[in-house]
């Protein structure tokens, strides 16, 4: 059953120029040890008429619709909440590391501080409030966004679940890359 | 079940993933993913204070700062300035980073043990001042005032930061004259040779453009924020052209990219003209009406084919064909040239070709159309003569030392200036700027800094790799220490930057540096008692008919202020040339000893024999993630690549090396190490590595930085540098 309130990130990749603002951004609102990114861009040079171009992908959680990390997850420390958004009680956490390899999108990481896992969780003390996540508010070029991914979807034709790097999977990854230029 | 990510990627068909991010030392783990976790959110209260970047970048972000305790704890853009918008690039993002960085120097110390050992001895204030006074006293008693040289540039971009305050000390002790001429200078004279100035249109107008044509600019790396504005002017239908040797994040989203060989432009804009005349998409009304010299021209085009021009600068004709039938058939073109292409010994002649093409399509006159560059209407309308001192100056004649030159300045045994012997530097004082890595050739600026007899002071935040060759070392405010105004060099606009917080440490700013070492060396003048506001008020004090309405109470309180510069530019067809009209075939040129339309030369031919012969053309540009030699240090940006050699696979075949492979780039001035990334980005036969990073950061081993290889010799006009005309060898490491 899909989630009409189902929020995720909507990324104009076409418009991504791979500077990792929102990397940083992200990093100095979670206040995250230094070697720990939950939004990672990632360069993919692609084949492009007689040679190749360069194509970014910034990705973070994907928020699913079935997350791999809440399914094998032992001590249920996983919940999703009714906008969607997956959230990770860390106190839970007993450091299994289970989900960091159920993840199909590199999204889980371990901190070596404690042993436990983190992720992103779209800056939810931010969108409770109304408010755009920092790696949202920290795109100097404004391609990144989040939304509601029903109305995404029915607004933009464009709007899917394939992007350069990123595809659809059985998790149902709530992140959509739309096209506003073809 | 497992689902690898590579999966995805292959299906939707990625050939290389060429990301790495490289681990670092772990912090404190404050992230929390469950609940609202408001702890978060508790750096964004507090009072807010306004601050522009000082960045030497055409981007000049209003920042907004949050204020607790007289702690800086969280920075935004501010949303209000349209230009700015709520996301500056990153490096603005991470200002508290910065600011606070663990690494900042807190004390005055003065070195113990050789130059360069790296021992050092706390000293306060007093102490330095006295030191360094009675030092220069004696310098000036034994060898004159011209024997004192300052070393600053852009490491803060501030009214007062990066003129006025220094600026006193040297106009009142009568140093030699540095020529900061590091940056953009061959192109004023290029452009200038066509059309009498090198200001331009607003560039808030792209929306009204056909047409967006970059010429070897990167707004990722200085202009990040302009990029919203360009792509909204596309989703309107705006054209988008690049030409760039090196494939830049915005080459892959153009219309039609060309990528030239290193230096061709020349040749490239003369197919493009030559196609234009061919198809006569020119403007003929315009080319008669408003200038001079276009059958001269069309002799010039005539001198060279298609086949020539494809062989030259490597572009196939029919890519070639396409820019410029784009470019022919749309009335409203704005150009945006970049800094970096004329930094070559060709690079007042390859802008001066530039020109040329908005010259046969009339582009100019017109809202959306023109060429922007180096707008700085904004800090040149300012009274930089006044606040700055000149007035002060006795010895108009000092010697002139090009910054680019420092090396020949402070050469041990022979110093030259301009390719002749010049009066020996015994004391230097350098702010805002770190010669070792952001000048070139740093071997030989390491041997001249290393000089007993050179007395060198250093006025910085961090230890950078040149305050290692100081005598004494000064903690530098940061910028958001004090108070300061700043103009805009892309757009019109003048912007507050007030104090943020009080100076960390015992750190001082530059104005307060300076200030307090005139009166320890005993000047009484009233110019050494101006506050930063004093200042600010002479500098607001204009005369020019920009800065009409602009007044000190206004500025304090709107924060910022556009300029009322009557649009369009250029809009009476009357140019500042001799012939007071764009001039085809220019004697400025000519006078210089070049051809007076088009100039074939390229770099090569003017280098000596061993470098010429080198394999690689090294292309040393800006990244993203950091500012000439700025960000190094600051956490998060630190983690993100910056000593990597782009090589083109047909490159990377021959010599046998493959992505993460560290290779070392070698010619007769010194080496230095890099990781490769495999990349079509550059053209065989050319590399790119970023420019002015720190030789004590470099994680492949300290004995090189990419400016350990490039050339000091200067550009054909204008005295600028040339880095990009510099050869190089590859070998495995």
């Amino acid at each position: 059953m899909e989630n009409k309130h189902q929020l995720g990130f909507v990324f104009r990749q076409e418009n991504c120029i791979g500077c990792q603002a929102c990397t940083v951004a992200c990093q100095i609102h979670n206040e995250l040890p230094e070697d720990v990114r939950f939004r990672k861009v990632d360069r993919y040079e692609v084949p492009h008429e007689d040679g190749t171009k360069d194509i970014w992908l910034s990705h973070s959680c994907m928020h699913c619709g079935n997350p791999g990390c809440l399914m094998v997850c032992p001590s249920q420390a996983y919940s999703v909440r009714d906008d969607g958004l997956v959230v990770l009680d860390r106190d839970k956490c007993t450091g299994c590391g289970l989900c960091v390899n159920a993840c199909p999108y590199d999204a889980v990481v371990m901190l070596k501080s404690d042993g436990k896992a983190a992720k992103c969780n779209m800056c939810i003390e931010l969108i409770d409030q109304g408010l755009k996540p920092a790696c949202v508010d920290g795109c100097p070029v404004e391609c990144l966004d989040v939304d509601r991914i029903h109305s995404v979807l029915q607004q933009k034709s464009s709007a899917s679940k394939q992007g350069i790097g990123y595809g659809n999977c059985i998790t149902k990854p709530n992140m959509l890359i739309i096209k506003e230029r073809a | 079940m497992k689902i690898n990510r590579r999966t995805f990627m292959q299906g939707a068909g990625a050939t290389a993933i060429l990301s790495s991010l490289s681990g670092l030392t772990p912090g404190i783990a404050n992230a929390r993913t469950t609940g609202a976790h408001s702890n978060l959110l508790a750096k964004r209260n507090g009072e807010v204070v306004y601050h522009s970047c000082l960045r030497n970048c055409a981007a000049r972000c209003l920042l907004k700062f949050r204020v607790q305790d007289g702690r800086m704890t969280y920075v935004s853009g501010a949303e209000e300035q349209a230009k700015t918008g709520k996301a500056p690039c990153l490096k603005g993002q991470a200002y508290v980073q910065y600011t606070y960085a663990p690494d900042r120097i807190l004390h005055p110390m003065e070195r113990v043990g050789a130059k360069g050992e790296g021992k050092w001895r706390r000293i306060s204030w007093d102490e330095a001042y006295k030191k360094i006074s009675d030092r220069l006293k004696s310098v000036i008693t034994e060898h004159g005032s011209e024997s004192i040289l300052p070393y600053s540039y852009s490491g803060n971009y501030g009214a007062i930061g990066m003129s006025a305050s220094g600026e006193r000390f040297w106009n009142r002790i009568g140093s030699s004259i540095l020529e900061r001429k590091v940056c953009t200078y061959a192109a004023y004279d290029g452009l200038e040779s066509v059309y009498g100035t090198f200001l331009g249109p607003d560039p808030e107008d792209v929306m009204l453009s056909d047409v967006y044509l970059n010429w070897g600019h990167d707004e990722t790396v200085s202009n990040t924020i302009a990029i919203k504005l360009i792509n909204k002017a596309r989703d309107n239908g705006t054209k988008f052209l690049v030409v760039n040797p090196q494939r830049t994040p915005l080459c892959n989203q153009a219309d039609v990219y060309l990528q030239p060989k290193p230096s061709t432009d020349v040749q490239l804009c003369a197919g493009i003209m030559k196609y234009l005349v061919e198809k006569d998409l020119v403007n003929h009304k315009f080319i008669q009406e408003q200038s001079i010299g276009y059958d001269d021209l069309l002799k010039r085009l005539d001198e060279l084919s298609y086949d020539e021009i494809e062989q030259i600068t490597g572009v196939p004709r029919a890519k070639m064909f396409e820019f410029a039938q784009i470019l022919g058939e749309n009335e409203k073109t704005m150009l945006r040239m970049g800094y970096g292409f004329q930094r070559n010994f060709n690079g007042a002649r390859m802008s001066r070709a530039v020109a040329m093409l908005l010259g046969v399509t009339g582009n100019f006159g017109k809202r959306g159309n023109g060429l922007v560059y180096d707008n700085i209407h904004a800090g040149a309308g300012l009274n930089q003569s006044i606040a700055s001192g000149k007035y002060m100056r006795k010895n108009k004649d000092a010697q002139r030392i090009n910054m680019t030159e420092i090396a020949k300045a402070i050469h041990p045994t022979n110093p030259t200036s301009h390719d002749k012997p010049s009066k020996p530097i015994h004391a230097m004082i350098i702010y805002n700027g770190n010669p070792v890595v952001v000048a070139p050739d740093t071997n030989a600026v390491i041997e001249g800094m290393k000089r007993e007899d050179l007395f060198v002071v250093g006025h910085d935040m961090v230890m950078t790799d040149s305050l290692q060759y100081c005598d004494i070392i000064l903690p530098s405010a940061s910028q958001f220490e004090t108070d300061d105004i700043v103009g805009d060099y892309h757009g019109y606009y003048i912007q507050v930057c007030q104090k943020v917080i009080e100076p960390v440490g015992e750190s001082k700013c530059n104005w307060t540096f300076f200030r307090e070492l005139g009166q320890a060396m005993g000047f009484e003048d009233d110019v050494f008692k101006a506050s930063n506001d004093d200042i600010i008020k002479e500098l607001l004090d204009t005369d020019s008919p920009d800065y009409k309405g602009v007044t000190y109470e206004r500025l304090m309180k709107e924060k910022f202020i556009k300029l009322d510069i009557p649009q369009p530019v250029l809009a009476d067809g009357k140019y500042n040339t001799p012939s007071g009209k764009i001039e085809f075939s220019s004697k400025l040129m000519s006078d210089a000893g070049y051809h007076p339309v088009l100039d074939w030369q390229l770099p090569e031919e003017e280098m000596e024999p061993k470098e010429r012969n080198l394999p690689f053309r090294l292309l040393s540009s800006g990244v993203p993630q950091r500012v000439n030699s700025s960000f190094y240090n600051v956490k998060y940006i630190r983690a993100i690549p910056a000593y990597y050699v782009k090589i083109n696979p047909v490159d990377a075949k021959t010599y046998d090396v493959k992505d993460n492979d560290v290779v070392k780039l070698s010619n007769h001035r010194g080496e230095a190490r890099f990781v490769v990334i495999v990349t079509e980005g550059v053209l065989p036969g050319s590399l790119m590595t970023p420019k002015c990073n720190w030789l004590r950061m470099n994680p492949n081993g300290t004995e090189g930085c990419t400016n350990s290889l490039t050339t000091d010799k200067l550009t054909d006009m204008g005295g600028c540098s040339a880095y990009h005309s510099t050869r190089v060898d590859l070998a495995k490491a």
